[in-house]
């Protein structure tokens, strides 16, 4: 067991080195400051802004095929869609 | 009737959700970054351990947190997505200080229907793109260009539709995705993709596996040099990648959450539902896996997350208890545990129940919730202000005042303690046995009140009385020097610090004294048009010792001025208006801002904020703080200045973010109080109250303060009974060994010692649902009523449940009777002397009645239909509201003549109810399991029934 156990990682030695335990009992009364943007760069870069392509993928995915069947006269695959209509 | 409601937050989300570790503020530093559902804390890994940084406000529940680094970067970005779909990229700029928003948008989908596993956002380790599964049958990604730019999302369409995880598997020329998705025979399989990002499309990836363990939930993808992913089931654990298949059986088990330790992924955390933590370790031949290896290290709380911090330092976030900082060690201890619980960090969630009790008796509520779950399971008693341990008291009648002296200007502890009565003042002292006994300054006038004491510059004390001030040798204890008030004039208020003496006599006559070695020089007076009734000349500019400034309190024309020093000139003048005549002022400097404040005989307290250059007053602001006229004192605890307004309503006054709070103390009338550091009782504070003073040391200035009972058990309901001083709960005990068992009780316990006094265990299926404190018609004594359900594996809603009496006698719960009833008794209310019950889809009433044989039984008297499922019940009078499965509030009422329930109106929404409360007779308030609050109000003046619905 001790061979898989040793050996933690490091990244700097020092970290916890000079821990005090608290007492269990009482909990750590961890209270960070509350973080207050005052700043104008809360907003990304215009083009940072990101949306979903306009897209929807059954519509991307007729459009593909088509792309593939160029071959095809559009004025065909027109008149396929009207007579199935 | 009010408009408006609003709300409150009362405390910030303890629920650790996620957390990750990496070079957020930094290059060199490591940090830990949590999420608590709406709210992130940075933390620094520092030798004194974690040392937090900022709390982030985030708008939207967390539903991903990922560290990652792009492209030529130094320090690691921060990716957070929230629950309904939106996501942000931050980056902390370390020169500012501040939170720089790299790249933010929107990633819901018109269509779509939210995945039932929760939302999974990850992110390709070689940085290319962003993958989210929000939506079944849907994969978005998120591409990188080659810069770390984020570039237009897309779908992509998964075939899987019961996805269970996804991961970005390492080592891939293409980003490629392992997603691990059970079928419609309810198989379970993993598959890899290719993501395509040219043609938006999946390319089948380079391997498969079918048929894994029926409860494989996790993946963990591992990094090079091994590659592949760990499939982490019930009762197996898979290592697969393309070439390498090996696995080993683990003790049954649901892992809830994993941590990396190493960075080539050889070792791994594991965190179970038991709260057992587990290390999985990949055993290899230089870069081929050869197998799997689990060992068990020990128990935490059970985790929602595992973060390996550093040098063998491990952060366990939990939603169900407290989390932890825990350490692994070498050996294991006397209990066989390598781990080592070093701190935890509260955690009130999630909280099921609760109830608010005066349990001091000092007509201020606290909190009591039933938190936690499984073994995790706490009461959690909730106060709001701040408590006073005493350490000493004696009783003394009629103190009119008391100042702490240093029997050396430069001592560190105070020595005397200076209590005024009407017609004396006497002097107690500690001695050298710690204790406190009365002595004598022979230089002070102890026949007569003090009004004023403080300590002097050149180690001497000044005494003010209605007839002088006295300037006496702290070492020698003599009189060095008097300033006698002119004859006719007596001295009504007076103020010192340590160079400076103001005091006001009767025909507003304002006096400025000086300190110096052995003299007290009259340098400044002053004539007001009318009587001062308060000062104050706490010295809070550069110098502190001295006071530019003095403040004053007017009878009669009811204002505040500051006057200049020394030269007594008018500054300031602020009316208060209103007729209340201001009874205490004090000059004060929280977090760097200057305040002014002045409370007033009526239990109001002004403060404003003062220009110290200029003297002007601006921002005033009014509180109530109680109903008697407060007095105002500066103290400080932990190296921070405070200020205790001594009143009917004891209050400390403290500054957080730059706002004055307002926290009560949790003692019932104080008259005065002076911070007392002595060598014994260093930090306390001397407090004058209804005939006694005592002397104790202050809590933490915080608004809430927490404290927690663990259970080992899940409470699920909680109430309380003045008379007979007891909680009682329903529980659920789980036992995780051999086979998953669980215990339904109820329990007793003490209000006082939160023992358990009496246990009275439910029969096997049966979950206590409800619980409640009543008496009943032509009955005195006060009985438990319990509802409950029998939960049986075959039935889809429960068609049995039982009501049972008890009653508390020498404190044992006695059971006095039970009803059987047709469905889970999910709410039980005190109505009209009977009982109500909110029962499957009925609400049900029942009578208390007295059997021949002088028993009680319950017996129907009558009900209503027409719910989905009546899970809360709130009654007024004779008006029930009920809160429904599904369908939102109805109200009903009770007719006595008829002895009938019939609804009254209801809201037509469909609205999936968490509780119903009544805020007044028209206005009742509901919780919606979308995380929403509502109210609906009763319409009363229509003209018809159904013009009565709530609007």
């Amino acid at each position: 067991m001790g061979s898989l156990l040793g050996d933690w990682p490091s990244y700097d030695p020092h970290n916890f080195s000079q821990l005090r335990p608290s007492d269990p009992s009482n909990p750590s009364k961890m209270s960070p400051a509350t973080y207050h943007p005052t700043h104008n760069r809360t907003f990304p870069p215009p083009d940072q802004v990101i949306t979903t392509g306009g897209k929807n993928i059954l519509l991307r995915n007729f459009y593909e095929r088509a792309e593939e069947k160029l071959v095809t006269p559009i004025l065909d695959a027109v008149e396929t869609k009207e007579s199935c209509l | 009737m009010s408009v408006w409601n609003y709300v409150v937050t009362a405390h910030k989300p303890t629920n650790v959700t996620h957390s990750c570790v990496g070079n957020f503020t930094s290059p060199q530093e490591l940090n830990l970054i949590v999420a608590k559902c709406t709210r992130i804390e940075i933390n620094l890994l520092t030798p004194q351990g974690l040392q937090p940084m900022l709390d982030v406000p985030i708008y939207g529940r967390i539903a991903t947190l990922e560290l990652f680094r792009p492209h030529g970067e130094a320090q690691d970005f921060l990716f957070i997505a929230t629950e309904r779909y939106k996501f942000c990229v931050l980056q902390w700029d370390a020169e500012s200080s501040e939170l720089i928003t790299r790249a933010m948008g929107d990633v819901s989908d018109r269509i779509g229907r939210p995945t039932d596993n929760g939302q999974i956002g990850i992110i390709d380790p070689d940085c290319r793109l962003i993958g989210l599964h929000l939506y079944d049958g849907l994969f978005k990604v998120i591409p990188f260009d080659n810069k770390g730019q984020l570039k237009e999302a897309f779908n992509i369409r998964l075939e899987e539709l019961q996805v269970l995880d996804i991961k970005f598997l390492y080592g891939c020329s293409k980003p490629t995705i392992v997603v691990l998705y059970q079928d419609n025979k309810d198989a379970r399989h993993v598959k890899t993709y290719e993501v395509a990002l040219k043609d938006k499309d999946f390319i089948e990836g380079p391997w498969s596996q079918n048929n894994l363990d029926n409860g494989a939930d996790l993946l963990i993808p591992v990094p090079p040099p091994f590659c592949g992913v760990l499939i982490i089931g019930e009762e197996t654990i898979v290592y697969c990648s393309a070439n390498v298949f090996r696995a080993i059986p683990i003790r049954p088990s649901i892992t809830k959450a994993y941590g990396r330790v190493d960075a080539d992924g050889s070792r791994y955390l594991l965190g179970d539902h038991a709260g057992l933590l587990h290390l999985l370790v990949i055993t290899h031949e230089k870069e081929k896996v050869t197998g799997l290896k689990i060992e068990l290290l020990g128990e935490t709380s059970v985790a929602s997350t595992i973060s390996y911090l550093d040098n063998a330092f491990v952060f366990i976030g939990s939603s169900y208890g407290d989390s932890q900082l825990v350490k692994l060690n070498l050996q294991p201890d006397a209990k066989g545990s390598y781990v080592e619980v070093l701190d935890r960090f509260v955690n009130l969630g999630p909280i099921a129940d609760f109830c608010v009790v005066d349990l001091e008796r000092q007509g201020q509520g606290q909190v009591v919730t039933c938190s936690g779950a499984y073994k995790d399971g706490s009461l959690r008693i909730v106060r709001n202000g701040i408590g006073i341990n005493e350490q000493a008291s004696v009783e003394l009648q009629g103190i009119k005042g008391m100042w702490s002296l240093r029997s050396l200007t430069d001592d560190p502890f105070d020595t005397f303690l200076v209590v005024s009565f009407i017609s004396e003042t006497r002097i107690l002292a500690m001695n050298i046995e710690d204790e406190l006994e009365e002595t004598e300054i022979e230089g002070f006038c102890s026949q007569v009140q003090t009004l004023f004491c403080h300590c002097a510059v050149f180690n001497q004390l000044v005494q003010v009385t209605s007839s002088s001030v006295r300037l006496v040798s702290s070492t020698t204890r003599e009189l060095r020097q008097e300033w006698n008030a002119p004859s006719g004039f007596s001295i009504n208020v007076a103020t010192a610090n340590a160079t400076q003496v103001l005091l006001a006599t009767g025909g507003g006559h304002l006096v400025y004294l000086e300190i110096g070695d052995g003299t007290l020089t009259q340098a400044k007076h002053a004539q007001l048009e009318c009587e001062i009734s308060c000062l104050d000349i706490n010295p809070i500019g550069e110098n502190p010792s001295c006071s530019q400034l003095a403040a004053v309190g007017m009878w009669t024309d009811i204002s505040v001025r500051i006057f200049s020093l020394p030269d007594l000139n008018l500054i300031t003048k602020e009316p208060l208006g209103g007729e209340i005549i201001p009874r205490s002022v004090l000059l004060c400097s929280f977090e760097g801002i200057s305040y002014l404040l002045c409370a007033l005989g009526d239990g109001h307290l002004l403060n404003f904020q003062l220009n110290l250059s200029t003297g002007e007053l601006k921002d005033r602001k009014k509180v109530s703080l109680g109903t008697q006229p407060i007095t105002l004192r500066t103290f400080s605890s932990k190296n921070t200045t405070h200020v205790f307004a001594a009143s009917d309503r004891p209050t400390v006054i403290y500054s957080s973010n730059k706002k004055l709070l307002y926290s009560n103390v949790n003692l019932k009338e104080v008259s005065h109080m002076c911070p007392f550091n002595s060598a014994a009782f260093p930090d306390s504070l001397a407090i004058a109250k209804e005939g006694e003073l005592s002397i104790g040391t202050i809590d933490d200035i915080q608004k809430l303060h927490i404290r927690s009972i663990p259970l080992g058990e899940q409470a699920r309901r909680i109430c309380h009974q003045e008379q007979s001083r007891t909680f009682a709960i329903c529980s659920l005990k789980t036992h995780s060994n051999a086979e998953e068992s669980e215990m339904n009780f109820i329990r007793l316990l003490d209000d006082q010692t939160f023992e358990f006094i009496s246990t009275y265990p439910l029969d096997t299926f049966e979950y206590g649902c409800s619980i409640l404190s009543c008496s009943f018609s032509d009955d005195s004594n006060v009985y438990y009523c319990v509802g409950t359900a029998y939960v049986l594996p075959e039935e889809n809603e429960p068609t049995k449940g039982r009501i049972l009496v008890f009653i508390v006698e020498d404190g044992k719960l006695q059971l006095i009777a039970e009803k059987e009833t047709k469905g889970a008794v999910y709410s039980l209310n005190a109505f009209n002397g009977k009982l109500l019950a909110a029962i499957n889809q009925k609400i049900q009433l029942y009578k208390w009645m007295l059997r021949d044989d002088g028993t009680h039984e319950l017996q129907s008297e009558c009900g209503h239909h027409g719910h989905i499922l009546a899970l809360y019940v709130q009654t007024r009078g004779d008006f029930i509201v009920v809160g429904d499965l599904m369908k939102s509030i109805s109200l009903l009422i009770y007719k006595h003549e008829e002895g009938a329930i019939e609804e009254r109106a209801r809201d037509y929404n469909a609205n999936w109810m968490s509780a119903v409360e009544i805020l007044d007779d028209d206005i009742y308030l509901g919780a919606e399991n979308n995380f929403n609050l509502f109210t609906v109000r009763k319409n009363s003046e229509g003209a018809t029934d159904e013009e009565r619905g709530p609007s």
